[in-house]
């Protein structure tokens, strides 16, 4: 599903942010990537959605090389991949319905399909009530939730999560990442970058551990060894 | 295609409406441009009303001996009512020439006692010439001076005029490169604060740009929407503006009118070419505004 060969990328004038990275994530696989502040997981995301381009070194997403991708073809790449952070990045604008069709919207897809899908993903999102709140009247949770549900809007197969619960308390914690277990459960790869150690013993699942810009541990059914 | 076309339309209205502070803030700076350029284009018109105001009585009288028979000069002005350059050559008799002479200075004994004194009437007949451009009369009175009616021609008031001629030249120029000046300094000055003003409410969604991008939206999508509102302040700019200019040139007016004693009137030019200066304005803007955010949002698309 997706393949890291080789990447590394610098940025000027010396500071090197990821290091001969190389990474095999099969499909339907739940993948936590941990390490410390600086070791390069934001930058292992940015290269992932094409918002940089790897110094060297192949990248491949679903047999497709992204590793030189034109300006024009990025939105497609980002329409099959969805995207959660730690501050939600919804349109501060737009309710919660409008956020999450607005991906759909971007695509060109018909109004009523459209209306279909965004009550199917607020409805497992649990936000069915909260439709026509914009996110300033939303918890943090409650946010995170819409954020999620507008990275599935175009049943991506890759689902990144980047500090997801950074923000978040415990019990929101707990269900932000209850969910995206689910999602994974439906066969949605899910790459989770956290420094939540709790979280991270409690999946038992593949843990990459990156340290100044290397992977220095890739296990099975890890724990977080930082 | 269409969907996105009408999506567009649809994101740039509602954008407008739910950051209706921001919008306001732009189009009261585009109303305010647009108000002071529009005074500059009025000082421009009221200048040249002025100037043309002046022309309009700047003539030059042509005086004949009094031996020239008057057929003989309702001749000439046939002859001079031809030239295109002449706008009209009005014939005033000897009688009527010392008629006007003794109603001018009826009140000074020694001139009137000399026109007496003389018996018959010293003065011949008068061709008072009007050219359509004031810089046809130097033209005008060379063609005279080497006619074969030169020796026909007692007197010219050719001096007095030129000297009136040349000031109103001056005052023209100075007028006209004043103009250029101040409207190139001004179009600048308006340019600079509507396209940083446009980028400034470009620069307040630059986040959600960035979060248009993550959620696939192409570049056209994005930009699609902030041009369509830059054109949206342009629009309510224009209207607003051309609509302000209404009272405050009914206040300006009567001002206006004293100054060229009844024979123009701002207001009336104004409610005449309001479609043009409407036009004017809402094409520069819209150009100048989608320019600024086509140029503003493109620091942020592009990644």
């Amino acid at each position: 599903m997706i393949i890291f060969q080789s990447v590394t990328k610098h940025y000027p004038p010396n500071v090197t942010a990821l290091e001969d990275v190389n990474l095999h994530v099969k499909p339907g696989e739940f993948v936590s990537i941990v390490g410390q502040s600086g070791t390069g997981k934001t930058t292992l995301i940015k290269l992932l959605t094409a918002e940089e381009r790897p110094t060297t070194g192949m990248i491949t997403v679903g047999g497709w090389d992204i590793t030189r991708l034109l300006a024009k073809d990025k939105p497609y790449l980002r329409r099959q991949i969805g995207v959660i952070f730690q501050d939600f990045k919804l349109l501060p604008k737009k309710t919660a319905a409008e956020n999450v069709s607005f991906a759909l919207e971007v695509a060109g897809k018909h109004d009523s399909l459209i209306r279909k899908t965004v009550n199917q993903l607020l409805r497992i999102v649990g936000l069915e009530e909260m439709r026509t709140r914009y996110p300033r009247h939303l918890s943090g949770g409650e946010q995170q939730r819409v954020a999620i549900a507008r990275a599935l809007a175009h049943r991506p197969k890759i689902i990144v999560a980047d500090e997801p619960t950074g923000n978040l308390d415990a019990i929101h914690t707990r269900d932000i990442i209850d969910l995206l277990v689910k999602i994974n459960q439906f066969g949605t790869t899910v790459l989770l970058v956290t420094h939540d150690r709790e979280v991270v013993n409690s999946l038992r699942k593949r843990v990459i551990t990156l340290e100044n810009g290397r992977i220095v541990n890739d296990q099975e059914h890890g724990r977080y060894m930082l | 295609m269409f969907i996105s076309l009408i999506r567009v339309l649809k994101f740039a209205c509602r954008n407008f409406w739910r950051n209706i502070w921001l919008s306001l803030a732009t189009v009261s700076v585009i109303v305010l441009t647009l108000i002071s350029v529009s005074f500059l284009a009025f000082v421009n018109v009221l200048a040249s009303e002025a100037v043309a105001a002046v022309k309009e009585r700047v003539d030059i009288s042509v005086y004949f001996k009094p031996e020239v028979a008057p057929q003989e000069v309702k001749t000439i002005q046939t002859k001079l009512r031809q030239f295109p350059e002449i706008q009209d050559a009005r014939y005033i008799s000897r009688e009527d020439s010392v008629r006007l002479l003794q109603e001018t200075y009826k009140n000074d004994v020694f001139v009137i006692e000399s026109i007496k004194e003389l018996g018959a009437n010293p003065l011949g007949d008068t061709l008072v010439i009007k050219a359509r451009e004031l810089s046809y009369y130097p033209a005008i009175l060379e063609a005279l001076e080497k006619s074969q009616y030169r020796g026909l021609i007692e007197d010219k008031n050719y001096e007095d005029s030129q000297v009136y001629i040349s000031k109103i030249y001056n005052i023209t120029d100075k007028i006209k490169k004043a103009g250029w000046v101040m409207s190139a300094v001004f179009a600048g000055i308006a340019i600079l604060i509507v396209f940083n003003t446009v980028r400034i409410a470009i620069y307040t969604h630059s986040e959600e740009i960035n979060i248009m991008k993550l959620v696939g939206a192409g570049n056209w999508f994005i930009r699609g929407p902030f041009l369509v509102e830059a054109a949206l302040y342009a629009a309510v700019g224009a209207i607003s503006a051309v609509l302000i200019l209404f009272p405050i040139l009914h206040v300006i007016d009567p001002y206006v009118m004293s100054f060229f004693e009844g024979s123009f009137s701002i207001f009336s030019y104004y409610s005449h070419s309001v479609f043009s200066f409407a036009l004017y304005h809402f094409i520069s803007i819209t150009l100048l505004t989608m320019i600024a955010s086509f140029l503003a949002i493109g620091r942020y698309v592009d990644v």
